[in-house]
């Protein structure tokens, strides 16, 4: 077990040490003089080669890398070049925006997914099973963009019922808060419980027909009982694999749902960020992101150990 | 013999009306791509002044858009690129992510194995999109470089897919015994994981397509795909967005049009898992 | 179980339920206005966007302010200024019993401390604005004297926007050029907070000298740059007031009814930058960039006639904005009234490209601000371009990025606009002059420097304007280094029962003297 745990960790420490290899030289190949923006137009030669000493920008690359990684480990990671503002405030204040974002879609995906799933997977091969697969290869296909717009139109143009946009902090105003997030975060959750609804179905189909749940029903046991006893821990492992791998999804969904919505979170800041050219804030946006999916991951993986102890044992294929 | 599986599994995809409609829908959008020059009404980017965003007519059943085009004609040439971006973009994921996965799951466990699985990890740790953005943002926004940077993002999956492949191939009892005889090596596992890969890559692709097609739409909704005056569905949905209250038409039909695109990939390809799934034998 | 599973749902029916059936707040003593853009630093002497000096106007009062009528008039100046010798001193006399948002007082010295602070601050983007300056002087607390190095008739008109405003200095020690985080001016609302792209929260000021022209406790600048989403907004009743409205939609909201629409011709223009010498830099020396563009005025001209600016107008705006050919605004005074756009002739375009050589067309890139309005801008011109045979490649690039490629000279041709100062020379000194400091086209004419050196030392508003007219008529039917397409609408929108806005051709929101029916 500790074995496992040791490996599994040092594994995700060299991944992230690929992940900032890996921005770090991104944001270099973005096209234009980092200096020059921020300069601003009116910069002379001079100017510019002061800004690059400052920022150490006439370092050669590899001592440029480990000075920002010296630093990023240090909890520092420079400054946003149009505001001025420390990378980690920004990033610290609009996490947890899009946090309660994905949070309330995962909610409300696993509110419609998970029942719907299990309730096909009993079901399976009647009406209610068709209906739900139809219901839920519909949420993969549509483009969340255009249910943005069309939600946008109808419940708050046409109906009045929902603010547009926006973002009220929930210590400001609940309701307000909860109001203004309802749309984005279905529209970002019905993607998600599409995906979660097969998964479930699917994991749960699997499990049931299994053999250990024959025996118990064999024993006698309340139908009910069994499926929540036994087949849902299990049937949940490969739910909870997906999860981890969606949160990638849901960061990224969130860059344009937060766009239609007005949402101040880390999805429009990516975006704007690289729009602007803001290169402090887009290397530490990006690595923050991708640390968190990794760290994610990680919590994931030791998971499983609880779910199912065959798994403790280690090994295996795939991510490792 | 294989005639005969052929048979069984042709049967077996009829009796499932669902993936049958979504792979002829499939084959009629692209039909609609390689025939837009014929099928389309009029010139896509030609203007008419006088007729700015009118209404559905006999003459431009979709409507026509905020510089007079001719809607229809747009969707049916968007199709084009679409398919393009949405095909081409995995077929470059594969084309580099199987020969990586082989490689990686041949030399399971070792130092070229651990790298490119690390790469991987990382790679996929950057969610799909804000790599598409990025890849993008450093080439420059065109349709071309818009397919290559989803091509990209969705190398990893392919690359991952591939290797668990070749590692429980390897698990496989007749491999084992071929190797206890002496054979077993590259070219025996990949004489026995290629009809594996290519049905699982089918049916991955199946699903990583419409993604792609979505990518490709959301790039172009945020200016970083195909530039003006190709007409490609992403770029007419965001134009329509300043109209959805006085022309609606120009968000319903390539909206619409990647939804059907969208699902009907996705109907086919769960007609294809459940073809191919080994336990249906 | 099956109890359980009901309990479920009904609690989710009445959690919906709750949430959509929230009342709708009545935001009476706070007034939401929404922006396109966020604005960079809250900084008068560092702030380059529009965005920003309408921060500024609630703020960041200054020595003058322009009417709707372009007129100036003192705001923190107790009158307009004296001019003496020949022009070259500059007396103005400063408001009394005025404090900063800080409580200090705003006196002679502090004015010239910021002042100095725009000319000399290391990244001032003033500086040019206050060049001809050579030093100022507290004559007493409630006067200054400017002195110049030769005589600038746009100086007051210049002080009628950043360069004329006053700062704290007691904020400036304490926070250096860090200003921006938390600024303190003179103002009838004071900075309270500013999420970065979300919102810019102001209250009414404590300190300021006329209290009662602040009707609002509290402003709020919420930043939506989604024309659509801003107007889902406004029509919700999330937003009061709403910036830049797209024209394409301004005729629906009229026809609508619900909310008033104020419509003004702006001071700027937008038009058709065409690079001609930059190769390598605005700073550095000019280089032959060997393209028929850059090199062919026939080209140019060819391309000029390809476009029908009333036909622009009406596809890409609905006809709300102001076709034009002149970078001087409809406005001002100096508005040459005769003067006639060349209308669009395809023929004579084709002969212009033939006889440069160029029989089957010519194709090259012309770059534009990613967003819908500019597109739109952008495919019209290329679909009108295309009979005249010219074959333009549209390369949309964000703003900041598309503005330091122009200046390194890395641009063919740029969809780009200016939005204009109250007094001509700031809408074309400093591009058609050579040497100029936003000339990024690296022309060069001495006689056009003759006409416009000439216009900004002389105060005589008829001599002037024939200047202007020469100039102008050199740059629009000789070098064709920009060719002027229109001028801005600047379009906003608010309910009806808001009363007492008055719409500035500066295109900027003033909510002083705004209050609820």
């Amino acid at each position: 077990m500790l074995d496992f745990l040791v490996r599994r960790v040092a594994i995700s420490v060299v991944t992230l040490l690929v992940i900032s290899l890996i921005v770090f030289t991104g944001v270099r190949m973005i096209p234009g003089d980092p200096a020059r923006v921020m300069g601003g137009t009116d910069a002379d030669a001079a100017g510019l080669a002061e800004i690059r000493q400052k920022y150490g920008l006439d370092a050669p690359i590899p001592v440029q890398y480990l000075r920002w990684l010296g630093l990023a480990l240090r909890g520092d990671l420079g400054e946003s070049i149009r505001t001025r503002e420390s990378v980690v405030w920004t990033v610290a204040r609009k996490l947890p925006i899009t946090m309660e974002l994905a949070g309330l879609s995962l909610l409300i995906a696993l509110t419609i997914a998970i029942p719907a799933g299990v309730f096909s997977a009993v079901r399976r091969n009647t009406v209610w099973d068709f209906l739900v697969n139809a219901a839920s290869l519909c949420g993969l296909s549509v483009p969340s963009f255009w249910l943005g717009l069309m939600l946008i139109l109808l419940l708050s143009v046409r109906l009045h019922w929902l603010p547009a946009s926006g973002f009220v902090p929930p210590w400001e105003d609940v309701l307000g808060n909860l109001r203004r997030m309802l749309m984005p975060a279905f529209v970002l959750g019905a993607g998600l419980a599409a995906v979660l609804m097969r998964q479930t179905r699917n994991s749960m189909i699997e499990i049931l027909s299994a053999d250990y749940i024959r025996t118990a029903w064999s024993k006698g046991l309340a139908g009910r009982a069994v499926i929540f006893r036994h087949a849902f821990r299990n049937g949940l492992i490969p739910v909870v694999t997906i999860l981890g791998l969606q949160t990638g999804a849901l960061m990224g969904g969130a860059v344009v749902t937060e766009q239609i919505f007005v949402v101040p979170g880390f999805g429009r800041l990516i975006v704007e960020s690289v729009f602007t050219r803001d290169y402090p804030l887009v290397q530490g946006v990006v690595l923050i992101t991708a640390s968190t999916y990794v760290l994610v991951n990680l919590l994931v993986d030791l998971s499983y150990s609880l779910l199912n102890p065959r798994i403790r044992i280690g090994g295996g294929t795939g991510g490792g | 013999m294989a005639g005969d599986r052929a048979g069984r599994l042709w049967r077996r995809l009829w009796r499932r009306p669902p993936a049958v409609v979504g792979a002829v829908v499939v084959l009629f959008f692209l039909g609609l791509a390689v025939g837009a020059p014929w099928i389309a009404t009029s010139d896509p980017q030609r203007s008419d002044y006088g007729k700015i965003r009118k209404a559905p007519t006999a003459a431009n059943p979709f409507g026509t858009d905020d510089l007079g085009r001719d809607n229809f004609s747009r969707v049916v040439w968007g199709t084009r690129i679409s398919m393009q971006a949405g095909v081409f973009s995995i077929l470059l994921a594969i084309a580099i992510g199987v020969p990586a996965g082989l490689v990686a799951g041949y030399r399971s466990g070792g130092l070229v194995d651990q790298l490119i699985m690390r790469l991987t990890d990382a790679w996929l740790a950057f969610p799909f999109l804000i790599l598409a953005i990025g890849l993008v943002t450093i080439m420059g926004a065109s349709l071309t470089n818009a397919t290559v940077a989803i091509g990209l993002a969705a190398t990893p999956t392919y690359i991952r897919l591939t290797r668990g492949l070749v590692l429980s191939t390897r698990e496989e009892d007749y491999v084992q015994a071929a190797r206890a005889l002496g054979a077993g090596g590259p070219r025996t596992i990949l004489r026995h994981i290629l009809p594996n890969i290519v049905s699982a890559l089918l049916v991955q692709a199946t699903v990583s397509i419409p993604g792609a097609i979505i990518a490709e739409a959301i790039l172009s909704f945020l200016g970083l795909g195909v530039q003006p005056p190709t007409p490609s569905w992403g770029t007419m949905l965001n134009t329509a967005q300043q109209f959805l209250e006085t022309a609606p038409w120009m968000a319903w039909w390539p909206g619409l049009a990647i939804f059907s695109l969208t699902l009907s990939f996705n109907l086919a390809g769960d007609g294809l898992r459940d073809l191919l799934d080994p336990r249906d034998y | 179980m099956r109890r359980t599973y009901r309990g479920t749902w009904a609690l989710l029916g009445l959690a919906i339920l709750a949430l959509t059936a929230g009342p709708a707040l009545a935001q009476k003593k706070t007034l939401v206005v929404a922006l396109n853009q966020d604005p960079d630093l809250l900084d008068p002497t560092l702030a380059r966007t529009y965005v920003g000096r309408i921060i500024f106007a609630h703020m960041c009062e200054k020595l003058f302010d322009i009417d709707e009528h372009l007129r100036i008039f003192p705001q923190l100046a107790a009158s307009m200024p004296t001019i003496s010798d020949g022009g070259k001193t500059v007396t103005i006399k400063l408001r009394g019993g005025v404090k900063f948002n800080d409580g200090t007082p705003m006196n002679a010295e502090a004015v010239k401390f910021s002042l100095d602070r725009h000319r000399e601050m290391k990244g001032s983007n003033r500086r040019s604005e206050l060049e001809p300056v050579t030093s100022i002087e507290v004559v007493d607390p409630l006067t200054i004297r400017l002195r110049l190095k030769s005589p600038f008739s746009p100086l007051v008109a210049t002080l009628a926007d950043r360069s004329g405003m006053p700062v704290s200095p007691a904020a400036v020690n304490k926070l250096g050029d860090k200003f921006a985080t938390a600024p303190v001016c003179v103002g009838p609302w004071s900075f309270v907070e500013r999420v970065p792209q979300d919102r810019i929260v102001l209250e009414k000021s404590t300190h300021y000298f006329d209290p009662g022209q602040a009707h609002f406790d509290r402003l709020v600048f919420r930043i939506i740059p989604d024309d659509n989403v801003r107007l889902a907004n406004l029509r919700s009743g999330d937003i009061d007031v709403m910036h830049l409205v797209a024209p394409t939609d301004s005729l629906n909201l009229k026809k609508e009814g619900r909310f008033e629409v104020a419509s003004v011709t702006g001071l700027g223009y937008t038009g058709i930058t065409i690079n001609q010498r930059n190769k390598t830099g605005k700073t550095q020396p000019p280089g032959d960039l060997g393209t028929p563009l850059a090199n062919d005025p026939r080209v140019r001209e060819a391309f000029d006639l390809s476009l029908d600016r009333e036909a622009i107008n009406q596809v890409a705006w609905d006809g709300q904005y102001t076709p034009g050919c002149t970078p001087i605004a409809p406005v001002s005074p100096f508005y040459d009234k005769s003067r006639k756009c060349p209308g669009r002739d395809v023929a004579k375009a084709k002969q212009l490209l033939a006889a440069a050589g160029l029989p089957n067309g010519y194709a090259f890139e012309l770059t534009i601000v990613n967003d819908p309005q500019q597109r739109r801008f952008g495919e019209v011109i290329q679909g009108m371009a295309r009979e005249a045979g010219f074959n333009i490649t549209l390369r949309p690039s964000e703003f900041a990025s598309a503005l330091t490629d122009d200046d390194n000279g890395k641009l063919q041709a740029f969809a780009i606009g200016w939005s204009g100062r109250v007094d001509p020379d700031g809408n074309i000194h400093q591009f058609q002059t050579c040497g100029g400091s936003l000339n990024t086209t690296l022309v060069c004419d001495e006689s056009i420097d003759a006409l416009l050196n000439r216009a900004r030392e002389i105060s005589d508003q008829a001599q002037r304007a024939k200047l202007y007219r020469e100039a102008i008529d050199k740059i629009t039917g000789g070098r064709r280094n920009v060719l002027y397409i229109y001028h801005l609408n600047y379009i906003l929108a608010f309910p009806k029962n808001l009363k007492g806005y008055h719409a500035v051709p500066d295109g900027l929101i003033r909510i002083k003297g705004v209050s609820w029916n």
